[in-house]
């Protein structure tokens, strides 16, 4: 079980940083395009194309790592109100109700990658096929699912992740 | 069981899972999943979670959050955010309660650079929560004024809360940020008006700061000349016809950015936090878009949206009555609702009720954000409360949410204020734009 | 029984008037009121404009409405009709896809039943400060287009196309982002974009709109043989030209509306001015329809 929750926390740190790089990349994309079109005539190729995929990478990339760190916005007025067991096991069924949500993204999004498939769908300049963004939607929604079901590990690789993240 | 019913319980059995600390994003999507699973079925459930998500993050101008929130966090790193906020402080320091007027003066001014008030109060608190602090200031004062002057950020362009209505109700982005300014100023106003008004009555919130010299206001004022370049860089870009909104949010982050590297306040690993930051605040704000895009079909299954909407309009109320009952509705639903989210939900239903009754869009535009800023700071829901409490965490959270009841007044203020004198808000648009 | 009926515009948009009304009235009068069509606007039932045609598909409504442009990649062969000079003189859009629809499109449409399928309104220069009267005038122009095939049809004229989300062209014309818009005078009125235009040249072949409105085939199935006929009766070719028609009426207003401002400037091109277009896009036409499966496509198109 320790083994697995680190392989998954090496995965989620690698996700992120897929996300962060990304969001770098359309900072200079952006760049380019804008300084193609007044200073050259010549936009970058595309730039609209790269930004939509582009979204999808640093919003799903990094959505595991939001749960890792409990950065999901919750309202905890009444916290202080609840026993420690409720606020425990309401931790626990907020926790599974997500892990079944990202898990049915992930399901419906497979199914909805092979019509994209069918359809011939991509995006209207570049023409970058929408099926292998859906199934990376897919992978990052499962692995935040498993991550949210497997228990919590100790403090210690609470630091490990962010440790992981400084060093790379 | 009617449709109208099943749409009713979903929103109470909503508001019952927030309370009971369910992640605001997983609460909207499990009502919406299910009602959606009851109203039609559950395959059109799951084929709606793939495409509305999809819909959402593959959304190219909704780039501009992650981006704005880049050049929030590395305007940060790099020290300009907190020269700003000097520079606002040299100026009216010496004023009664002047620290906290300097921090809604200093949220006005970070908000003309980033587009949302998440940032505003994150950025602006980590700076001057601090510094108050440093001078006794109450802790009710000071977090109060970052969580309220904080909202200024959707308010005073660019904003991404107009971009978000745009792309609602296909209105013209520019002529929105341009709304923004006048209602903007006025409310920042207002803001150092109640904060005066307040130390004035009880001088303990707020021990009056040392004067400043002349020289010393001149080198506040020197601090913030980078950041003012860039803040004017950016937004006459705009202006000028050399980039949209969302490339100025890029070139704004490519700025803070040079700077930070020209001048050696940006290390590699700042810079990188930076980055990461921004992703993951970008995920934790769209996770709730999303899902409230999921609670659309259901609120429109239930045909709550028509009835509403019928409601409304069947009243005989005139056309102010029936203005008045739809804000009153979006303070009610602010208090629970997350900003975004609650213009996803319910642009649909007021939006053409609002229109056919002859109101301008961008007005309204203006007024909807306004009540948005007053959701941001209610209870139990309230998003800018938290972000300030994560950067002060000795303040108890009733007491922010007590030091920012004086500013909601302000709000209602500035709203009737507005509906009375809609010039206010359509002057610049109208003049600046024919 | 109720059929689902949604789009991702407002109410008010034209789309009502052309496609959506008629057929809600007509298959709800010759059923007797026992087909009824509920009408979800505004992306009710999930929002903006990619998605529709996969929404119809995988039944999250029964019917939608959607632009071809926004998916051209599934709809390759069906776009040949928005290429500048496809449609000759004195035919109409919807007749020219109707003439390839079972020989050559039927395959673009897997899992629904098309109700109509139309083109806009020709498309028209919308410009700001800048009066275009040949290819020429067009050099060195940022100009916003819809598509791949429209970006290179502008590259060839010279301009530099841009890309942007529709809701985004009026401030960027008002700001000099862009110097013009390629599009039917319908989006003038959609987009109120005769606040910040002043300038609009008309009677250049710059190509049309494709749309569609589609029906999810297996609820299409599941209807009585009786309610499969009404439906039959009243969609094709009939609400195809409803829809073509309509869009004309408004581009017709719009642009009698443009002409009444005294602070616009119209160029309806002479007939010497649009030989120079004609060329242009003739050579354009043959480049796009090279392959002989695109030429055949447009063959069936015409006859
Ligand atoms: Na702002
Ligand atoms: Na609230």
């Amino acid at each position: 079980m320790f083994m697995l929750r680190r392989w998954l926390d090496r995965l989620i740190n690698i996700a992120a940083i897929m996300a962060s790089v990304v969001l770098v990349a359309i900072v200079m994309a952006i760049l380019a395009d804008v300084a193609g079109r007044n200073l050259l005539n010549a936009p970058l190729r595309g730039t609209q194309d790269l930004m939509q995929v582009a979204l999808i990478i640093i919003i799903f990339g990094a959505v595991a790592m939001v749960d890792r760190q409990d950065a999901n916005i919750a309202v905890d007025l009444l916290e202080p109100k609840f026993s420690l067991l409720l606020n425990r096991s309401l931790n626990l069924i907020g926790r599974w109700l997500g892990a079944l949500i990202f898990f049915g993204i992930a399901w419906a999004m497979v199914d909805s990658a092979s019509i994209s498939k069918l359809l011939n769908l991509g995006t209207n300049i570049l023409n970058i096929p929408k099926a292998p963004f859906q199934y990376l939607i897919a992978v990052c929604s499962l692995l935040t699912a498993v991550s949210m079901v497997l228990p919590r590990p100790p403090k210690v690789s609470e630091t490990l992740v962010n440790e992981g993240a400084v060093h790379e | 069981m009617s449709n109208e019913w099943i749409g009713t319980l979903g929103v109470v059995v909503l508001l019952a899972l927030l309370l009971l600390r369910i992640p605001v994003a997983f609460a909207i999507f499990g009502v919406g999943f299910v009602g959606v699973s009851i109203l039609a079925s559950p395959m059109n459930a799951l084929n709606l979670l793939a495409s509305e998500t999809y819909t959402v993050v593959s959304n190219a101008e909704l780039v501009v959050i992650p981006l704005f929130i880049l050049m929030g966090n590395i305007a940060t790193e790099t020290g300009m955010s907190r020269k700003l906020y000097d520079a606002a402080y040299a100026m009216i320091g010496s004023i009664k309660g002047g620290l906290a007027s300097a921090t809604v003066v200093g949220c006005a001014g970070f908000s003309a650079l980033c587009g949302s008030s998440v940032a505003s109060a994150l950025t602006m608190g980590r700076v001057s929560i601090g510094e108050m602090e440093r001078f006794k200031y109450s802790g009710r004062l000071s977090t109060g004024a970052v969580a309220a002057g904080g909202t200024l950020g959707i308010l005073i362009p660019p904003s991404t809360g107009f971009v978000v209505y745009a792309i609602l109700t296909q209105q013209s982005i520019g002529k929105l940020f341009l709304a923004g300014v006048i209602p903007g100023l006025v409310l920042t106003a207002l803001f150092v008006l109640m904060i005066t008004g307040l130390t004035w009555l009880k001088p303990e919130l707020a021990p009056q700061g040392p004067k400043t010299t002349w020289a010393e206001k001149a080198r506040g004022l020197t601090g913030a000349i980078p950041i003012t370049v860039v803040i004017l860089l950016t937004i006459g870009g705009i202006y000028s016809g050399i980039f949209s909104p969302v490339e100025a949010a890029a070139v704004g982050a490519g700025l803070v950015v040079l700077y930070g590297l020209f001048t050696r306040s940006l290390t590699p690993s700042a810079l990188w936090r930076s980055t990461r930051g921004a992703v993951i605040t970008t995920t934790t704000v769209m996770l709730i878009l999303i899902a409230a895009h999921m609670l659309n079909p259901f609120l429109a299954l239930s045909h709550i949206p028509t009835a509403v909407g019928e409601f409304l309009t069947g009243l005989n109320v005139g056309p102010y009555g029936i203005l008045l009952l739809i804000l009153l509705t979006y303070l009610v639903l602010g208090c629970f609702l997350e900003g975004f989210a609650m213009l996803v939900l319910t642009m649909p239903i007021f939006f053409p009720v609002i229109v056919g009754l002859g109101f301008d869009p961008i007005w309204f535009g203006v007024l909807v954000v306004l009540t948005l800023e007053m959701g941001l700071i209610s209870p139990p829901v309230g998003i800018n409360v938290f972000i300030v409490k994560s950067v002060a965490p000795n303040v108890p959270l009733g007491d922010i949410f007590l030091g920012v009841a004086p500013f909601w007044l302000m709000m209602v203020l500035a709203i009737l204020l507005f509906v009375m004198f809609p010039q206010l808000v359509l002057f610049l648009p109208n003049t600046m734009i024919t | 029984q109720e059929l689902k009926l949604a789009h991702f515009v407002p109410p008010a948009h034209v789309v009502t008037s052309a496609v959506v009304e008629p057929f809600k009235r007509a298959v709800e009068a010759d059923s007797n009121g026992e087909l009824t069509v509920r009408v979800y606007p505004g992306g009710e039932l999930g929002a903006g404009p990619m998605e529709q045609y996969v929404r119809a598909l995988q039944g999250v409504a029964d019917i939608t409405w959607g632009l071809a442009g926004y998916t051209s990649s599934q709809f390759r062969r069906s776009m040949i009709v928005e290429l500048p000079g496809a449609i000759p003189e004195g035919m109409t859009g919807y007749d020219m896809i109707w003439n390839a629809f079972d020989t050559s499109l039927r395959g673009e449409f897997p899992g629904t039943k098309p109700l109509a399928l139309w083109v806009s309104e020709p498309n028209v220069f919308i410009m700001k400060d800048r009066e275009v009267r040949s290819p020429e005038d067009l050099r060195g122009l940022k100009i916003r287009v819809s598509g791949a095939v429209a970006g290179e049809f502008v590259r060839t004229m010279g301009g530099t196309p841009v890309q942007m989300a529709a809701g985004e062209m009026y401030n960027a014309l008002q700001t000099g982002l862009i110097d013009g818009i390629i599009t039917g005078a319908s989006a003038i009125t959609d987009f109120k974009l005769d606040e910040v235009a002043n300038s609009y040249t008309i009677g250049a072949p710059l190509g049309n709109i494709l749309f569609y409105l589609v029906m999810n085939q297996r609820k299409y199935d599941s209807l009585s043989a009786e309610h499969r006929a009404i439906i039959d009766r009243h969609s094709g070719r009939v609400l195809s030209q409803s829809g073509e028609e309509t869009w004309n009426a408004l581009a017709d207003r719009t642009l009698e509306m443009v002409r009444a401002d005294n602070r616009n400037t119209v160029i309806d091109l002479s007939a010497a001015e649009v030989v120079v277009f004609q060329s242009v896009a003739d050579d354009f036409l043959t480049s796009q329809t090279a392959d002989a499966a695109a030429r055949a496509v447009l063959n069936d198109m015409r006859n």
